[in-house]
């Protein structure tokens, strides 16, 4: 690790406090830009880049047209949308330079995104010390992916422990083998996502096969000896059938261990509203699993004995 | 009867949409004075009481086990005699607002009103500060809420009070008397001791001759609750007789036993001491508050003997508490039309403390019945009485856990107070520890020791309203009037400090203005409100012979100030430090222009100050402001020295007086537009301001001093996702527990959905028992005024 990695930087495009549930107890999550995987449901879709992307909130927006006149590219006009009248702002010209945030009231636009030191980020965290102490908290690296950013991540985790804060990673687990090591032997939980156990169709739903992955999840559990908690979210039509549930509880029991708990996390709408705030028109038309649903796919997982639950 | 049945069947008869004004009260009161006018105002207090509890009908409700009705009609309101009349015009409005008045009694009440002269709290004040400029231009300003109109023929302030309750006020008071007083030693023993006393007495001082009165009257408001509990006695015994359901017929007789028992003799069952708690409750009441103290204390001794002795089980004594809850729902009250805006919601302070320390020893004292009373109220899922959990390092996790079941029920209850920063109150100006200890809620979350302090005058004090005054040189822009004097040109301050002092000296100027009208206040209710059965209750209530408001209590907090608006004003200073001094992009000229206009016109500049750092985001740049702001009121009213040579206490709740006083005052500083709502409570931001999470606000209200303050008031609203698992539960548990030990004071919760509140604000026919936490006390939801209502959808939700 570098000499100097508290002034190492990552894209970071929130710092959430009061987040419980990511961890045990209460929790400051930061969450990095940038993720190698593209998923359909994605809920965080302003992480899929490194860079910064400007949000446009519609619901906020009163149609003053104070931004008009602030885009260098001409990018934002006055039109209608669903039915509103609002200011909309052109992709194809828009080069998400930001100068429009500033001129808006409302706040109704903002750059997801902005270059932090782990020094910086570790005050927002240090701030919140009182609550995560007596709750028996921590902080939790999320994004984006956190194994994008290896001497961010790193230097985060080692700068957060020295702090004598509990760290936890949330990761999609596809890196290189020494990537993953470099990261995750820094961290006291790894949270790790299994989103499908057949390769081909984890590649249709995500952009990138599964092998690396499971590999990277074993090594973790087996070799970095690291607590592990297998969370796989939970998509209606993409993942939630019972072969796809029973085979991730069998990986789970048999390829890692029992003291490894799953838990089932229901898709919910965040990001439906969040890709029409980055301009990306998606209709999935996913609906959020029932409770009854949801409760059956939990029963699968605790038939294979392991320790599971709905949500984080 | 199986319990869920009877609570079901009672819970339906007592919600109810629509509330009966009785005059029953009112008439028999001018009954007793007409004949005896030649007596002193004390004996003839004690002899209306008498009168009352003689002359009053009475029930006993099918399924009922706790007994004793409030007024002449179920669920009614009975007119009170010493708040003035009900003239026409208020008895309208009172009709429109969804009351129900017999035609007679409407006809009967003109006659009485006719006759009667009702010497009033409101009317002798009025008879003093209309001719008292100085602070009358300050009351008509609205400085407290509501504003005083010009003298009209019910003197001052509009409407009086209709409440349920057999006894006599003051009712404005926020005081817990020691029931436990009572239930030990029954009124035989009480009135042998006021007899005693009054032997004792020697006419040989100017106190002499009152103090004979006062035993007088003590012992009358003795024997009237004895006459009442006899009444009750005999007619269940009655009903017992002609009961043909044997099941029911037992309970009738055991109901007798219990009303010959109590209160006459010291309880010996938890039966006995709740119907005792009950019967006192009914003569303490009407009262705008009526706390009901440690209640899972003084009542634990009784419910453990009966447990040890196997006479009851949990669950009979869990449904005798559930019944308590429902006959509390029978005591209302109501106030004229301008300050029933004020308390919006059937506002309703019967708040019942919980848990907290042991008051020697200083350990956890949580037991059996502070969970009973949690399981009560979610079995009849009512909105009164309150409860509040006293929360310290030692509150098991398990009842933070329990409480907080019940906040998800969304009955908004229990409230969380910090046992260590209200001990630190009362600890304060030499209360024994021991005393301080022992503190519960009376009112909102205004804390008092039982039976050892009391607070009357409550001023609702609006601070942007006093910066509006200061930024046009002491003039209330709305009525012309010179409310304070003139501390500057505004547009001239040459810096923030500069401009901190001059609005310091106006700040100054008007609490002093506020503390007089507080002391005028007093200086009246000793005169006319004396009320014998509170001041004997509370601590050595018989041995000093004086009326409660004539000692100097153990603690002295006999009037409180309480800010509102406090965080607008605070946002508004650190926008104008920023924005003026700091980075010089306006003048205070354009300011003043800009607020003047309303904003209109000025649209990027209030933009500017909209997003000038907010409290409630940890910032220390305005955080620290709106802690000095706090710093100033505290240090400023102790200065302040009320009738009995006391410092005068601030108190920081804002009930719903937050919408009114935003709309008397102007466009503020912090991006506000004038006539808007200010924020809530006392370290609640301003509502939408809050961007970043329930920590930052704890952070942000963690740097007030709140220690100083009688109350401080914190609302948080959070969404049912955030409290679907027991973790989340214990993760919010610890929350509020770190908040509340490290110089928090209280902090309270709204748990629904803001499409729930949009849905019933559309259909309130659908949603009559949707409970919301408005302030200190859960309400229905569609009570609220539609502002009130689109305060609670708006206030920040903090769902994850």
């Amino acid at each position: 690790m570098t000499e100097n990695y508290m002034e190492v930087t990552a894209p970071i495009f929130n710092i959430q406090s009061y987040s419980i549930h990511d961890g045990p107890g209460i929790r400051v999550t930061v969450f990095i830009k940038g993720c190698p995987l593209r998923c359909l449901w994605c809920a965080n879709p302003e992480s899929n880049l490194a860079r910064p992307q400007l949000m446009t909130y519609i619901a906020k927006c009163t149609g003053c047209g104070r931004c008009l006149g602030s885009c260098p590219e001409k990018a934002i006009s006055i039109g209608s949308k669903d039915g509103k009248v609002a200011a909309l702002t052109d992709r194809t010209l828009c080069t998400e330079c930001g100068a429009c945030i500033s001129s808006c009231p409302q706040e109704a636009r903002e750059l997801a995104g902005k270059e932090m030191t782990v020094r910086q980020v570790l005050e927002k965290v240090e701030r919140d010390r009182l609550f995560i102490e007596t709750s028996g908290g921590g902080m939790t690296l999320s994004g984006g992916e956190c194994l994008m950013h290896p001497e961010f991540s790193e230097a985060m985790l080692h700068a957060a422990h020295e702090a004598g804060f509990h760290t936890a990673v949330e990761s999609c687990s596809f890196a290189p083998n020494d990537v993953v090591e470099r990261v995750f032997s820094l961290a006291d939980l790894c949270l790790l996502d299994i989103k499908h156990m057949d390769s081909i169709t984890h590649k249709k739903l995500t952009g990138v096969p599964n092998e690396l992955i499971l590999d990277n999840i074993r090594y973790t559990y087996h070799i970095l000896k690291k607590q592990v908690i297998v969370r796989v979210p939970t998509i209606p039509g993409y993942n939630d059938s019972e072969a796809n549930i029973t085979a991730t509880a069998r990986f789970v029991a048999q390829k890692l261990g029992n003291d490894v708990p799953v838990h089932l996390l229901p898709y919910h709408r965040l990001g439906e509203s969040k890709n029409e705030s980055l301009g990306k028109d998606m209709d999935l038309s996913i609906e959020v699993p029932s409770d009854e649903h949801m409760q059956w796919l939990l029963e699968i997982v605790k038939n294979f004995g392991l320790d599971g639950q709905i949500g984080g | 009867m199986d319990t869920l049945e009877r609570i079901e069947k009672i819970k339906r008869r007592v919600i109810v949409d629509r509330y009966p004004i009785c005059i029953e009260k009112f008439r028999i009161t001018l009954d007793v004075r007409e004949h005896s006018r030649n007596d002193h105002i004390m004996i003839q207090r004690g002899k209306i009481l008498r009168a009352c509890a003689e002359r009053m009908p009475i029930a006993i409700g099918e399924e009922e086990l706790i007994v004793g009705i409030a007024s002449s009609k179920h669920m009614g309101l009975e007119i009170d005699p010493d708040y003035g009349i009900w003239p026409q015009n208020e008895i309208d409005s009172l009709k429109a607002d969804g009351y129900l008045i017999d035609p007679q009694d409407e006809k009967d009440l003109q006659e009485l009103n006719k006759r009667y002269q009702p010497d009033t709290l409101i009317g002798r004040m009025g008879d003093v500060l209309y001719n008292e400029p100085r602070i009358m231009n300050m009351l008509r300003a609205g400085l407290i809420l509501p504003p005083w109109k010009d003298k009209r023929s019910e003197r001052g302030v509009g409407g009086g009070y209709a409440q349920s309750g057999l006894g006599l006020g003051p009712s404005l008071v926020l005081l817990c008397v020691e029931y436990d007083k009572l239930i030990k030693n029954g009124t035989r023993e009480l009135i042998r001791q006021a007899r005693e006393e009054q032997d004792k007495i020697r006419f040989s001082d100017m106190e002499a001759l009152d103090k004979h009165r006062y035993y007088d009257a003590v012992v009358m408001a003795f024997e009237a609750m004895e006459i009442l509990a006899g009444r009750y006695a005999a007619l269940a015994r009655d009903m017992a007789k002609k009961e043909t359901n044997p099941e029911r017929r037992a309970e009738l007789e055991q109901i007798a036993e219990t009303c010959a028992r109590v209160p006459m003799y010291p309880a010996r069952s938890f039966r006995e001491a709740v119907q005792c708690f009950w019967f006192q409750v009914l003569f303490l009441s009407p009262s705008t508050t009526l706390p009901g103290g440690r209640f899972d204390q003084y009542m634990y001794p009784y419910y453990k003997h009966d447990l040890d002795a196997g006479l009851i089980t949990r669950e009979q004594a869990t449904e005798l508490l559930c019944l308590l809850r429902l006959k509390d729902m029978e005591l209302n009250r109501t106030s004229g039309s301008e300050l029933r805006k004020k308390n919006s919601g059937m506002a309703k302070w019967h708040n019942y403390t919980i848990g907290g320390v042991d008051p020697v020893t200083g350990e956890d004292a949580t037991n059996d019945l502070t969970y009973m009373l949690i399981d009560s109220a979610m079995i009849t899922k009512t909105p009164h009485f309150t409860l509040t959990l006293r929360v310290h390092e030692k509150t098991p996790p398990e009842l933070m856990e329990k409480s907080l079941e019940c906040v998800r029920l969304g009955l908004g209850m229990p409230a969380f107070v910090s046992d260590g920063s209200y001990t630190a109150t009362f600890a304060s100006r030499g209360c024994p520890l021991e005393f301080a200890r022992d503190f519960v809620m009376t009112g909102c979350l205004d804390g008092n020791l039982p039976g050892k302090s009391r607070t009357g005058p409550v001023p609702m004090v609006t601070f942007p309203l006093i910066f509006d005054i200061f930024r046009h040189g002491g003039i209330d822009v709305k009525t012309g009037l010179r409310v304070g004097p003139n501390c500057g040109s505004f547009a001239d301050f040459k810096s923030y400090d500069e401009l901190f002092a001059a609005l310091s000296e106006e700040i100054k100027y008007i609490l002093g203005l506020v503390c007089e009208k507080n002391n005028v206040e007093l200086a009246i209710t000793q005169e006319i409100l004396f009320d014998p059965l509170r001041s004997a209750l509370m601590y050595q209530g018989i041995e000093s012979g004086k009326d409660t408001w004539k000692r100097v209590m153990p603690f002295e907090n006999c009037a409180v100030v309480n800010p509102i608006g406090m965080v607008n004003l605070g946002d508004s200073l650190a926008a104008i430090k920023k924005l003026v001094f700091d980075e010089k992009k306006y003048t205070l000229a354009e300011l003043q222009a800009a607020l003047d206009a309303d904003w209109a016109g000025y649209e990027d500049m209030q933009s500017d100050f909209l997003h000038a750092p907010k409290y409630g985001n940890d910032i220390d740049y305005v955080d620290n402001i709106v802690s000095e702001c706090y710093k100033l009121l505290n240090d400023t009213v102790a200065g302040l020295p009320n009738i009995l040579g006391r410092p005068t206490i601030a108190t920081g709740i804002s009930i719903t007086s937050h919408q009114p006083g935003g709309q008397l005052t102007g466009a503020t500083p912090d991006g506000r537009k004038a006539g808007t709502i200010l924020a809530d409570g006392t370290t609640s931001p301003m509502h939408g301001m809050d961007t970043c999470g329930p920590t930052c606000v704890f952070k942000s209200a963690m740097k007030i001093d709140q220690d100083p303050m009688q109350a401080t008031l914190l609302n948080m609203k959070f969404h049912t996702t955030a409290l679907k698992t027991s973790a989340d539960l214990a993760k919010l548990g610890a929350m509020i527990k770190a908040y509340l030990t490290h110089g928090g004071k209280q902090v309270q919760f709204n748990v629904v959905d803001q499409e729930t509140l949009k849905k019933a604000q559309e259909r309130p026919e659908q949603y009559r028992d949707l409970v919301v936490r408005v302030a200190g006390y859960s309400t229905y939801f569609v009570t609220l005024s539609k502002a009130m209502q689109d305060e609670v959808i708006e206030r920040t939700s903090m769902g994850l």
